[in-house]
């Protein structure tokens, strides 16, 4: 039987949307609009993206090792 | 091709981080507009801001984006609104934040005797709608038409609602979110990656395995 890594996209998107909608309230009660009127909306879609990038990272800590079987 | 797509992202992205705010404080269509804000109900109690602005604000302007029109929670606005030389009859308006599509007041006037409309707005029944206390800096834009649309001035700056925003619920919210989100963006979603067993392996030839050759 072999193994193979499967990823979870769906959670780096969601736990993204959540950092994203934090710093866009960020922007909004600091006036950080460093990108004109967009940035909060701007700052949603980095969260997003940066919670995407997260899940593709290797992690370098608490490595789970693979099944004896995983190639 | 791929060239063409970068650069169209590059001057997209470019566009985005410095025309943007340039172009976010203005008043066009020939309109003007003053206004006083108060610490206090009904125009009372301290001055908290002033200023006008017509044609495009430059950075720096009262309601730009370093220098947004500050406003009292609980205060009110003194406001003279001007269309010019063009009395807007049958004319219709709205007030965005955010640029969302939904606006925060809207309402008509069939029949403007003149140019001028001056009021007072109190602050306190304006976002009592809102169920929570926010303090921050909004972006606000609004339309007026009239003359059966053909007559159309648009505004749009920034206003700070003045406060410290340290406890209150969007503020909590915000820092909730960062936290554990980040948190668990660091330290879970890493973890989303498992092991399956692969569907697809193991497959071999439908006639059999090819031997390898002899002294091999």
């Amino acid at each position: 039987m072999i193994q193979r890594k499967k990823r979870h996209p769906f959670m780096g998107i969601f736990f993204g949307l959540l950092l994203g909608i934090g710093l866009g309230l960020m922007a909004m009660i600091y006036g950080l609009y460093f990108a004109g009127p967009l940035t909060p909306w701007l700052l949603v879609g980095l969260g997003v993206l940066i919670g995407i990038v997260m899940v593709f990272v290797p992690k370098l800590w608490g490595r789970k090792p693979p099944p004896a079987t995983a190639r | 091709m791929r060239r063409v797509i970068s650069a169209g992202v590059v001057a997209a992205t470019l566009a985005i981080v410095f025309v943007l705010p340039v172009l976010a404080a203005e008043l066009s269509g020939g309109c003007r507009i003053e206004a006083r804000s108060f610490d206090g109900p009904d125009a009372t109690g301290n001055i908290v801001d002033q200023g006008s602005m017509i044609g495009p604000q430059p950075e720096g302007g009262v309601g730009s984006q370093t220098r947004p029109f500050k406003v009292d929670p609980e205060g009110s606005i003194d406001f003279l609104f001007n269309t010019g030389t063009t009395v807007f009859q049958n004319n219709h308006w709205a007030i965005y934040a955010q640029g969302l599509p939904v606006p925060i007041l809207a309402g008509f006037d069939d029949n403007p005797l003149d140019v001028d409309e001056t009021g007072i707005v109190s602050i306190d029944e304006t976002i009592q709608a809102l169920p929570f206390t926010f303090v921050g800096v909004l972006f606000v834009s609004g339309d007026l038409w009239g003359n059966g649309d053909t007559s159309h001035c648009h505004g749009e700056g920034y206003v700070e609602i003045v406060g410290d925003p340290v406890g209150t619920i969007p503020w909590v919210v915000m820092a909730a979110l960062i936290v554990l989100s980040g948190v668990v963006l660091l330290v879970a979603v890493p973890y989303s990656t498992t092991w399956e067993t692969d569907p697809n392996a193991g497959e071999r030839l439908h006639t059999g395995p090819i031997n390898p050759p002899s002294g091999s």
